[in-house]
């Protein structure tokens, strides 16, 4: 009994120090090589060209060609309108792509695992009255007969199970969120439905349904296109939807369409995206058709169709309006860094607008956009072999309740393979908003972030969801894309609907551009092709 | 100080318990049927205690060193003992043995425990203190004990690490007890250097226990695993008891060879029987060989090809003695063709036309398989047989999933196959069915079988009653599987989900 308390405690502290430091080495160990990087990737920056475009304004062109109808821009708007184009029998048309690759948003990449999107990555079905649309979609091989009884091919609607949820430290099945909220969130969720609903097959006074897709379809009454004018936060609050949940949700689906937060989309713009969407003969209002590679099925078919008509590695500059059919330009060729004159009867300004003010001489007549109506995003894929238990509960779309990302899409969830050793790729959405901040100012914030920055962001936001996933990951590719998307800001609608008249005071331009809606959606890149393509055989005597 | 030894009686009490609890959760969880396991469990180990106080007495001196020595011990033997009895129960055929052995060696142990640390305090209290004491402080740790086992041990450490982290405690209360009575003991050094190494060891194997843990990948397989593969796609175990061999798939099992032969028979003969002159056969999944083998029974047969997934799976029937003399080689054999590729891929590719086309995929439990029973893909299986050829297509069970057995039915006919049911009983699998398809319409006519020799179930008089449908197995419904539904693997899972038996 000679042993005092202080020995006693020495002893007793040392052997529960001995036990609680091997296990708090041990998980040190494990914490640091987990920070080692086990995946390769890179950085895919596309703003260089727009820097080379700039320094090559200043040289004179070299030789002299003649394009009767020249598009500038060979994104899905520009490649839809050479294919109307094309397919009413017009072949003297030329699409001129800056990047080495047509496409734009709905650009695609592959690795030896799978095909996966840069950009768009589905296509919701249309309604039933978007006639051009299903008509489109029958020629690419994808939906069969017509009016009510069209059918879509089995391979290419989303496969089930479509999206889930984590939220609250689990997974749920449907982005809207139905487990873990409270009563009253449920209760707001029912009113927005319902409101929803009711707005749905609501039609203004011209006849027309409220909210239309495309959306020139849309009602111009003005009792409606009053809400153009105030912001859907705003509208949210007017009607008392105060709940985080909801509010969450809006904004969600605020950033995955426009790329910028409820306060600042227009309410008009922000009932569009729920409201615009009618079922289509035996499918309801959620269907939506996608691909591995997303949008880039489509522009597969398109590029094999227009083939002989793109020119890549090419950018139009220097756009002067001479008279009716005389619009010339200047043609810059990335490779060989020469400078063309160019001539043509028509030009179809099919690249976002805000660059138009830089590209054509007269600066009148302008859409009026600017570079802070875009927002930047950025798009990640990363390959990687899952384990069982994660890969048989992936769902198409993946999202994070509360994460600033959009979540990820399942790169080979419309496989028709019934099962694999589990490698595959997964695209990450990442919308770069914050709030009171322009996009120019966010643009700046980010410049020269490296793959490296990017990539541990990416994959946090993974291990967010799937604790322990990164050792699983190979390799992560990063795209940042600067001026990513047009959002519908307050009183863009009302600029949609009345100032494109003006645009035809220069008869010879024209311009077929999603940026036309306000709002980058396939159904908008076809519609103006249609439209816009019709109108130029017109002008050019066609038809 | 006497306080410590106190408080050593509610260590070693709670510790005590905590070995009983994890052997017999540990016990039920391999061999099922918890309430024998706990009840066998629980007597062995109180009477190994009272073994263990009988023996007490024969220990007259250092008390306090036979204390030490003991907490030793036990903390080595408890603190493995759920590791070494989850590998022993996959290596080790006397499983129950080794479990009784262990549990009877810790019960006789910590038996020994109470009586000589009352004998260690009895001059310190007086004897009711003495008694009371002793006894409140062992009753408190056993509440304790048994608290804490369900509701924190269990889920957050696992049968495993709790083990090892009362060993932990059992040797820390080892090498506290050398501290603080370091001038009543014998031989200080030695015992103090042996638990403090003891500790260590245990506190490593602490920290690697995760990876130990998932090396074992504790299984829920009652017979002995003879055979365990991870492959790219899936889990392969065969098992073996009393002559039995079954295989399990990512834990489903896909046959016993007690009664594998009622399942293959009704799956081949039922339709190949009435093909006049069978010259090609298509089998879609199939791995074993079991439904080739069927199908070589019939001599006209020039051609199968089957194809499968997994190389390792068609691998492993094709080099495994046991295995091979189960499918007779059917594998190997000169007339069949192994292709081992996905087989929605193969069929879409596919342009052969075939007499007779089995479906063997595994019951569609995971929403990669629904797509091996969607629309989509019947679409293509119907071009793989010609104008009079039939289709066999396992369609799990209509007593268990009698919607699912008729989505698939359903989601056959929505492609324009005309469908004929039909449903055996598998003892291992209980009631089972099958839908055969064709592009025309199926006569059964009690003349039609010409059914080879040897078989031990089907007979021709017999096949047209396996067409009747008892009440209780039909199941009303009029969906169709679609990729973009796959209601199937939805309802699959609802009906399934009371049987416990899938759980990917």
């Amino acid at each position: 009994m000679k042993t005092d308390r202080r020995e006693f405690l020495k002893y007793g502290l040392l052997t529960s120090s001995a036990f609680l430091g091997s296990i708090y080495t041990f998980h040190q160990r494990r914490s640091r090589s987990t920070e080692e990087l086990n995946y390769t990737g890179e950085l895919i920056d596309q703003s260089e060209r727009g820097h080379q475009l700039r320094k090559a304004m200043a040289m004179e062109p070299r030789g002299y060609e003649e394009v009767p109808v020249l598009i500038a821009g060979g994104g899905m708007s520009g490649l839809l309108t050479g294919y109307y184009l094309k397919t009413h029998g017009f072949n003297n048309f030329r699409i001129v792509e800056m990047n080495d690759r047509i496409g734009g948003n709905s650009s695609y990449g592959e690795n030896a695992v799978s095909k996966y999107p840069w950009g768009a990555h589905y296509i919701p079905l249309p309604n039933m009255e978007n006639v051009e649309l299903v008509t489109f979609l029958k020629d690419m091989g994808v939906a069969k007969a017509g009016g009510k009884n069209v059918e879509f091919s089995e391979e290419y609607l989303c496969q089930d199970p479509q999206e889930r949820l984590f939220m609250r430290g689990e997974w749920q099945e449907s982005i809207l969120p139905s487990k873990n909220i409270t009563r009253e969130d449920q209760d707001q969720l029912k009113r927005f439905h319902d409101l929803v609903e009711a707005y749905k097959y609501k039609k203004g006074r011209d006849g027309r349904f409220v909210f239309s897709i495309p959306v020139m379809l849309s009602s111009q009454d003005p009792e409606h296109l009053a809400l153009d004018r105030i912001s859907f936060d705003q509208f949210l609050k007017k009607n008392n939807f105060n709940s985080d949940v909801v509010h969450w949700y809006m904004n969600y689906c605020m950033l995955d369409d426009y790329g910028m937060g409820t306060d600042l989309v227009s309410a008009w713009a922000g009932l569009h995206y729920f409201c615009s969407r009618r079922p289509l003969g035996q499918y309801d209002d959620h269907r939506i058709l996608t691909w591995p590679e997303g949008n880039g099925w489509v522009l597969q078919r398109l590029e094999e169709i227009l083939k002989n008509h793109i020119a890549s590695n090419q950018a139009v500059i220097d756009i002067h309006w001479q008279g009716p059919k005389r619009v010339a330009s200047r043609i810059f060729d990335f490779q060989s860094r020469q400078m063309t004159a160019c001539q043509s009867h028509a030009l179809i300004f099919s690249a976002p607008q805000f660059l138009s003010q830089y590209l054509f001489k007269q600066k009148t007549d302008l859409p009026e956009v600017d570079a802070d109506d875009y927002y930047s995003w950025v798009v990640a894929n990363v390959t990687l072999k899952l384990p069982a238990n994660e890969l048989n509960k992936l769902h198409w779309d993946n999202v994070r309740f509360g994460s600033k990302s959009l979540g990820y899409v399942h790169a080979r969830h419309q496989e028709l393979r019934a099962r694999t050793d589990g490698t595959t790729v997964l695209t990450l959405y990442w919308p770069l908003y914050e709030k009171n901040h322009t996009a120019t100012e966010i643009r700046k914030k980010i410049s020269g972030m490296s793959w490296q920055q990017w990539a541990q962001q990416v994959v946090s936001e993974f291990e967010f969801m799937h604790p322990g996933i990164s050792k699983h990951i190979r390799n992560v590719d990063v795209k940042v894309h600067g001026h990513a998307m047009m959002g519908p800001r307050i009183g863009r609608m009302q600029k949609v609907f009345t100032t494109r008249s003006r645009y035809q005071n220069k008869k010879g331009i024209f311009f077929s551009h999603t940026d036309n809606s306000g709002m980058s959606l396939f159904e908008e890149a076809h519609f103006w092709g249609h439209q816009t393509a019709r109108e130029v055989l017109k002008y050019v005597g066609i038809s | 100080m006497t306080y410590l030894l106190l408080f050593s009686v509610f260590v070693v009490a709670t510790c005590g318990l905590i070995y009983e609890l994890i052997t017999g959760a540990l016990a039920s969880y391999l061999l099922g049927d918890s309430v024998t396991q706990f009840s066998t469990i629980i007597g062995t180990y109180l009477f190994a205690m009272g073994v263990g106080s009988y023996f007490s007495k024969f220990f007259y001196r250092n008390l306090l060193n036979v204390f030490i020595e003991i907490e030793i011990v036990i903390g080595i033997i408890g603190g493995f003992s759920a590791a070494f009895l989850f590998v022993a129960y996959e290596y080790v055929s006397s499983f129950r043995f080794i479990l009784y052995t262990i549990i009877f060696i810790i019960g006789c142990f910590v038996g020994l425990e109470i009586p000589l640390l009352m004998r260690i305090l009895k001059d310190r209290f007086e004897f009711k203190d003495l008694v009371s004491k002793i006894f409140t402080y062992d009753y408190i740790g056993a509440l304790i004990a048994s608290i804490s086992f369900p509701l924190l041990l269990v889920p957050y450490l696992g049968l495993v690490r709790s083990a090892l982290l009362f060993g932990i405690f059992n040797v820390a209360v080892a090498l506290m007890t050398i501290v603080v009575f370091k001038t009543e003991i014998k031989s200080e050094k030695f015992l103090r250097v042996k638990a403090i190494l003891t500790l260590i060891i245990m506190v490593i194997a602490f920290g690697y226990s995760e990876r130990l843990v998932s090396s074992l990948e504790v299984q829920n397989y009652r017979e002995r695993i003879v055979f365990k593969k991870n492959t790219s796609y899936q889990k392969i175990v065969l098992t073996q008891s009393h002559g039995d061999m079954k295989l399990y798939l990512n834990g489903n099992l896909q046959f016993s060879s007690k009664d594998e032969y009622r399942y293959h028979e009704s799956l081949v003969h039922v339709g190949l029987g009435q093909i006049d002159k069978p010259r090609r056969v298509l089998i879609l999944g199939g791995g074993d060989g079991l439904a080739a083998r069927e199908v070589l029974k019939y001599p006209s047969v020039e051609e199968i090809v089957l194809v499968d997934l997994d190389d390792q799976m068609t691998g492993l029937f094709k080099s495994n003695p046991i295995l091979t003399s189960l499918n007779q080689n059917a594998l190997t054999h000169k007339k069949v063709q192994v292709v081992n590729q996905d087989a929605f891929v193969w069929v879409k590719n596919n342009r052969r036309q075939f007499d007779f086309v089995i479906v063997d995929f595994p019951d569609p439990s995971q929403f990669a398989l629904g797509k091996l029973y969607s629309r989509t893909f019947y679409g293509y299986l119907m071009s793989t047989v010609g104008i009079d050829g039939l289709i066999a297509v396992q369609s799990t069970s209509p007593y268990v999933a009698k919607k699912s057995f008729q989505i698939i039915v359903n989601t056959l006919n929505d492609v324009g196959l005309y469908t004929r049911p039909y449903h055996v009983y598998v003892p291992s699998f209980g009631e089972w069915g099958y839908v055969l398809a064709s592009r025309i319409p199926i006569e059964i006519k009690d003349s039609t079988w010409a059914l080879p020799a040897g078989l031990q179930f089907l007979s021709q008089e017999m096949i047209p009653f396996l067409f009747q449908f008892s009440k209780d197995l039909i199941g009303e419904t009029k969906e169709v599987n679609r990729l973009n539904n796959q209601v199937l693997v939805r309802t699959f899972e609802q009906e399934w989900e009371n049987y416990g038996h899938y759980e990917n």
